[in-house]
């Protein structure tokens, strides 16, 4: 669970940076920029993996564990995020997709 | 320097963020380095002990605890009480501990007193193994909140005043943080005192929570010691009254009965065993302990081991007359909300229920608390760096910092390399070995301290970057290659046989090296860069090199240097 978690988490960071022009443009340096609705749109599914991921800890390790093992695996999801859109912005959507397809069949696999 | 607490508020804000933040910088990174090497504490204790027994496989705790009564039975006949650590979870061997009533004081009316000894015990024979002295990890824990080499109660003092900065810096860096959503991810790299302020940022804001937890807990930790007002106030002066507040805040539990002197029988402890795996399963016995021994009066406790909750683990009291269970306490109790708010808060801080993966969360998020300060530290030399190059001098207050910077931010750090150097190096025997390894650590971190002030004319400040960095890289690395040479708890035979604790240190340390070498790599490329551009300047603009090297009584003025990495 803890690895799916992982996932969401990460997937969520992705989209977050997504619905913000700067690192929009760092993943997407030929693209055009997507309008404020659309942005508004990768916010909220990034809000929403973030609140899944929450969920999960919550249900699986109870209010007080879950929360603080949520905070600190987000500290280093988002650490490692804001690296790779720095140094290696080109390997974030990769990552991403990979990370949508584990938590996809990792889903399946544990139902 | 920038004096303005006039300005509007989110200057006035910046400023007191500044000089919050400098003025206890070095101690702040003590405490965060240090605090999060404690989060493994138990973990490096082992691994100061190369002579730990390591093989637990299939040998049950009733048979261990036979073996650890009989032993105590010969070392500790009179003793009032015995306890027995069990190697489970993150205690890594079987040892028992009793007090002896020794005179300690001749000033005091000749009292007696406890003085503990312990043992750790052959799992196989229960005899016992000479384990290596070592102040271990709980030295480290202990220096991050009583600091070294000052009394305690000092210590406790100044280390809750930098918590109160670290506070007031935290409050205001949130406040002078204009976008803290908007930068969340927020790193550019190449653009000096910015990249340095992205990263400040970044290590300050993801781990937040973490921070802020931090430390108001650790302000809560030491709170009697630093506000007995608020405690004189209601309960009274003086140690009586001291004494009835922490009654009436810890509950006593009745069955913690005092001697009565009548001599009694007691009961085996390995005989409660049963009883306890009925209720427990087996093998899940943290310790087990006799208080009042060959009393009427005498009890045994039991501890579960677990980390199940912001609660303490169960524990069981059986009568040691006649076997009965007397009371089967479920997890941490307290007497008040505040109370249990304190509780949760303090365990909060210490991890103390935290398995592995949680453990290694903490101890990332306290390095990255360790880096938040470093990257401040830096960013205020950077900051006045660049000016100063601007104007082609630089102040005597900007060339202290810096060099103190390097001496701090990785000078510590090759210091704690020097402690586990030290605990490899010094004669077993040497009886006072545990002082010299800390001893060590302190003298090393005081020679790259000094370093960067005596070389001072001959090397820039980013080659003694790369310099000290080097020794660092250079000492974690071969961390493990002189536990090869010197123990047989090497990565050899600690990852065949899969202990991941010992192994995990070794492996530990080999990844500091890498950054350490990684960024001596970067930084010794910067420094090329820097040359370069330096003499192709010095070449075109005559008064500019003519300007660097006049000294004035007041103002050093020195070549053009970046402080960036």
């Amino acid at each position: 669970m803890i690895v799916l978690s992982y996932l969401l988490i990460f997937i969520g960071c992705v989209a977050l940076s997504l619905s913000m022009k700067r690192h929009f443009k760092q993943c997407y340096p030929q693209r055009r920029m997507p309008s404020l609705k659309n942005l508004f749109i990768f916010r909220i599914i990034g809000f929403t993996y973030l609140l899944l991921s929450t969920s999960i800890f919550i249900v699986e390790q109870g209010w007080g564990i879950g929360l603080v093992l949520w905070f600190g695996l987000l500290t280093i999801v988002a650490f490692l995020q804001s690296l790779l859109l720095t140094y290696k912005p080109q390997w974030i959507m990769p990552i991403g997709f990979i990370g949508l397809v584990g938590a996809v069949s990792y889903t399946n696999i544990s139902l | 320097m920038n004096t303005n607490t006039q300005g509007n508020f989110r200057q006035s804000m910046k400023w007191l963020h500044t000089w919050a933040g400098i003025a206890v910088a070095i101690i702040l990174y003590f405490m965060f380095v240090t605090g999060s090497a404690g989060y493994f504490n138990d973990e490096i204790t082992y691994w100061m002990q190369p002579e730990t027994p390591t093989v637990n496989n299939g040998i049950d705790q009733q048979s261990m605890m036979v073996l650890a009564e009989k032993r105590l039975a010969k070392v500790a006949p009179n003793a009032t009480q015995w306890w027995v650590n069990f190697p489970i979870g993150r205690e890594y061997a079987l040892s028992i501990w009793w007090p002896e009533k020794t005179k300690i004081d001749a000033d005091n009316d000749g009292k007696m007193d406890d003085e503990w000894h312990d043992e750790v015990l052959d799992l196989r024979t229960g005899e016992p193994i000479a384990v290596r002295k070592t102040g271990g990890g709980n030295t480290l824990y202990y220096m991050h909140y009583a600091l070294h080499y000052i009394p305690s109660v000092l210590g406790y003092w100044l280390t809750s005043l930098c918590a109160m900065f670290m506070l007031i810096g935290l409050i205001t860096g949130i406040v002078i943080h204009k976008q803290i959503f908007k930068d969340f991810f927020t790193f550019r790299a190449g653009k000096k005192q910015h990249s340095w302020r992205d990263m400040h940022n970044v290590l300050s804001v993801l781990p937040l929570p973490f921070h802020i937890m931090i430390t108001y807990s650790g302000l809560l930790f030491l709170m009697f010691t630093t506000m007995p007002g608020v405690l004189t106030a209601s309960y009274g002066p003086g140690e009586e009254n001291r004494d009835r507040f922490y009654d009436a805040i810890y509950i006593q539990d009745a069955v913690h009965k005092d001697t009565v002197g009548i001599a009694a029988n007691n009961i085996s402890l390995s005989s409660v065993f049963p009883d306890v795996e009925q209720r427990w399963g087996k093998g899940q016995v943290s310790y087990i302990g006799i208080e009042n021994r060959g009393d009427i009066n005498a009890h045994i406790e039991l501890g579960e081991v677990g980390y199940d909750g912001l609660e303490s683990g169960r524990s069981l009291t059986y009568n040691a007359v006649n076997g009965d269970l007397q009371h089967a306490s479920h997890g941490s109790k307290s007497s008040s909300a505040a109370m249990t708010f304190y509780n949760i808060m303090t365990m909060l801080h210490e991890g103390s229920f935290s398995g592995p993966l949680l453990r290694w969360l903490y101890f990332i998020s306290g390095l990255m608390g360790a880096g938040m300060i470093a990257t401040g530290m830096i960013l205020w030399a950077s900051k006045r760096r660049e000016r100063a190059d601007k104007k082609g001098f630089a102040s005597n207050g900007l060339i202290l910092i810096e060099r103190l910077n390097v001496g701090t931010i990785v000078g510590l750090l090759i210091g704690i390399a020097t402690y586990f150097w030290a605990n490899r190096l010094l004669p077993v025997n040497f009886a006072e070995r545990e002082n010299w390894e800390i001893h060590s650590l302190f003298i090393s971190w005081a020679a790259t301290l000094a370093y960067p002030y005596m070389v001072a004319h001959k090397r820039s400040i980013n080659k003694i970057w790369v310099d000290q960095l080097t020794i660092a890289a250079v000492l974690y690395g071969l961390l493990p290659v002189l536990n090869f040479l010197t123990t047989n708890v090497h990565l050899g035979n600690t990852l065949l046989s899969g202990n991941w604790v010992l192994a995990g240190f070794d492996l530990t340390m080999l990844v500091f090296s890498v950054c350490f070498a990684f960024s001596a790599y970067r930084m010794l490329a910067k420094e090329k860069k820097v040359m370069a551009t330096l003499n192709t300047s010095n070449v075109k603009n005559s008064k500019m090199a003519r300007n660097n090297t006049i000294t004035t009584d007041k103002q050093v003025i020195l070549p053009i240097e970046k402080v960036e990495l």
